[in-house]
């Protein structure tokens, strides 16, 4: 088993080969709100390089801009300054390969299930033969077989969350955004899909920027973790786990029996809580 | 459809046939029992005052066989049914106007706020212009006849469906105009696909009120200058004295207005299913 020197420097390891640009950059990205009582500083003066295929997690306290700097990254929202590139070009609009998982679900509730996960292919004017193929095999993986015809507001939160993200998967996105997207499902319903994600992790190839304010979450699922400050939002570590870390492939609640886990999730904890190791 | 149950969340309402069955029928019976105590109430108010000042108010039974005689002969140039549909044409046409113009417009003012800004304050000033205060210039510039009457039956409906649309349209909850701009959607298909199928409760609402409002506003245009219709039928009635012929006419009004609120009701449940809770 790898000590946790290697697990540091998992990240890290990738072939040096002719320079390319990372998939995702935030430049000196700020957002600030005016209110009545003044200027918000949500994101201050932030700068991040995602690589293809990193699971990146940020993780901050609530009301940190977290989502917010997700949003600037998805093209939702426009930043106050800075500059957002993809795959070295300025990002423009938000659109289907940028996919965005929200924490509220956001299905369309007058269209099935297999109507909102068509929906993005049907914009994009995939032939109907192959939507409907796509949307059965994402039904499949979802694991949504015969509530193809049910509306949302039939449907448990836990079903609701795989609805929306099978409708983001089956665009097959390169940059997958996800806004807390478990923070609205009742503890079983959650640790559940934190598996299903892991599973889902492995037959993926979208870069996935995925903010949650659960530490256990972002260790697990990250292979690497942002830790960002309380407001003014600032990234404080950066955290590279790899994708060889012991516990990837377990469930999480037998990887929150590992040390090595728990070892990176006091880390963590401990940076959130601005305490010294 | 395969669904397990368990992974369903249960509906709100009864969940046993028996109880909907009991629920049902109580319902009912209250309305049947309510209506038949009108009609007993009737009959005895018109017993009475007939003691007093005779033929002032017909009994049910009078009104029920003018009704009758009606159905089959021509008064006023054309049979009761006549009657009912020449009006009914009047009011689909003025109606079907104001749902083609009303509901985009109030799609517009829900979803974009420059056009509510521009438009609102000549629509909020022209609604308080009661419909009937339209009869006379709607005569002068399209004569007594079926433009008119239309015109005035869009004036009465044109006002809810476009102020009930603008509610539904602008409680679309935002989150899903973000979600459906990252799957690729311009504003176009937001606006057609999102935004309006999910207004449709609200449009129905004011659909329902439009279609009430404009049949009324037809009666008492048909009444001041009519050739033809249910509001012609009843002054000609009163213009003989027959006054069971009025009230013929008034039951006509009532059913005919609840039969429309009936389809209107039944065409929004189908077009609304994938509501939580269908009204």
């Amino acid at each position: 088993m790898p000590l946790e020197s290697d697990i540091k420097d998992a990240g890290k390891t990738g072939e040096p080969g002719p320079a390319r640009p990372p998939k995702l950059s935030l430049r000196g990205v700020s957002k600030r709100f005016e209110t009545r009582r003044g200027t918000v500083r949500a994101v201050d003066e932030t700068d991040l390089d995602v690589e293809e295929g990193e699971f990146l997690t940020i993780v901050g306290p609530s009301g940190c801009g977290k989502s917010t700097m997700l949003m600037i990254a998805s093209g939702l929202e426009t930043p106050s300054a800075g500059t957002i590139v993809v795959d070295g070009k300025p990002a423009g609009r938000p659109g289907p390969d940028r996919s965005v998982v929200f924490q509220q679900f956001a299905l369309f509730p007058h269209m099935n299930v297999a109507r909102n996960i068509e929906y993005g292919l049907k914009v994009a004017g995939v032939k109907k033969s192959e939507r409907h193929a796509a949307v059965e095999q994402q039904v499949a993986i979802m694991g949504l077989e015969g509530f193809q015809k049910a509306y949302p507001s039939e449907l448990s939160g836990g079903m609701q969350q795989r609805v929306a993200i099978a409708r983001a998967l089956v665009l097959q996105p390169s940059l997958l955004f996800m806004d807390e997207p478990f923070g609205a499902l009742d503890a079983q319903t959650r640790t559940q899909m934190q598996d299903e994600m892991a599973r889902l992790r492995t037959r993926m190839t979208s870069t996935v920027l995925f903010v949650t304010h659960s530490v256990e979450e972002a260790v697990y699922l990250g292979t690497r973790i942002i830790v960002m400050s309380a407001r003014p939002g600032r990234i404080i570590a950066n955290l590279p786990i790899g994708e060889d870390a012991p516990w990837k492939g377990m469930a999480i609640e037998a990887a929150m029996g590992q040390p090595q886990f728990n070892a990176v999730r006091e880390k963590v904890w401990n940076l959130l809580h601005n305490k010294s190791e | 459809m395969i669904v397990s149950t368990e992974m369903l969340i249960t509906k709100a309402g009864p969940s046993r046939w028996y109880q909907l069955d009991r629920s049902r029928w109580y319902d009912a019976g209250l309305g049947i029992g309510s209506v038949i105590a009108l009609f007993v109430l009737w009959a005895v108010a018109a017993v009475i005052t007939n003691h007093h000042h005779a033929g002032l108010v017909p009994t049910p039974v009078q009104v029920a066989k003018t009704l009758a005689n009606l159905t089959t002969h021509k008064f006023a140039g054309h049979t009761l049914p006549m009657h009912v549909l020449s009006s009914l044409s009047r009011w689909g046409l003025g109606f079907v106007f104001a749902i083609v113009l009303g509901v985009p417009l109030g799609i517009l003012f829900g979803a974009i706020r420059l056009v509510r800004e521009a438009v609102s304050p000549i629509f909020e000033f022209l609604r308080y212009i009661p419909p009937f205060a339209w009869i006379p210039p709607a005569v002068l510039w399209f004569g007594s006849g079926q433009t008119s009457q239309a015109l005035i039956v869009f004036i009465a409906a044109f006002p809810a469906i476009v102020i009930s649309t603008q509610v539904g349209a602008s409680n679309v909850d935002p989150a899903l105009l973000r979600a459906s701009r990252t799957l690729g959607a311009g504003a176009l298909r937001r606006l057609g696909e999102v935004i309006t199928p999910i207004s449709l409760p609200g449009v129905f609402a004011g659909v329902r009120v439009a279609a009430s409002n404009g049949w009324m506003a037809l009666i008492a245009a048909e009444l001041i200058g009519g050739r033809v219709g249910v509001g012609f039928l009843i002054a000609q009635g009163e213009d003989n004295g027959a006054i069971d012929i009025v009230m013929v006419g008034m039951l006509a009004i009532a059913v005919t207005a609840a039969i429309l609120d009936l389809v209107v009701i039944a065409l929004s449940k189908r077009l609304t299913r994938w509501r939580k809770s269908a009204a």
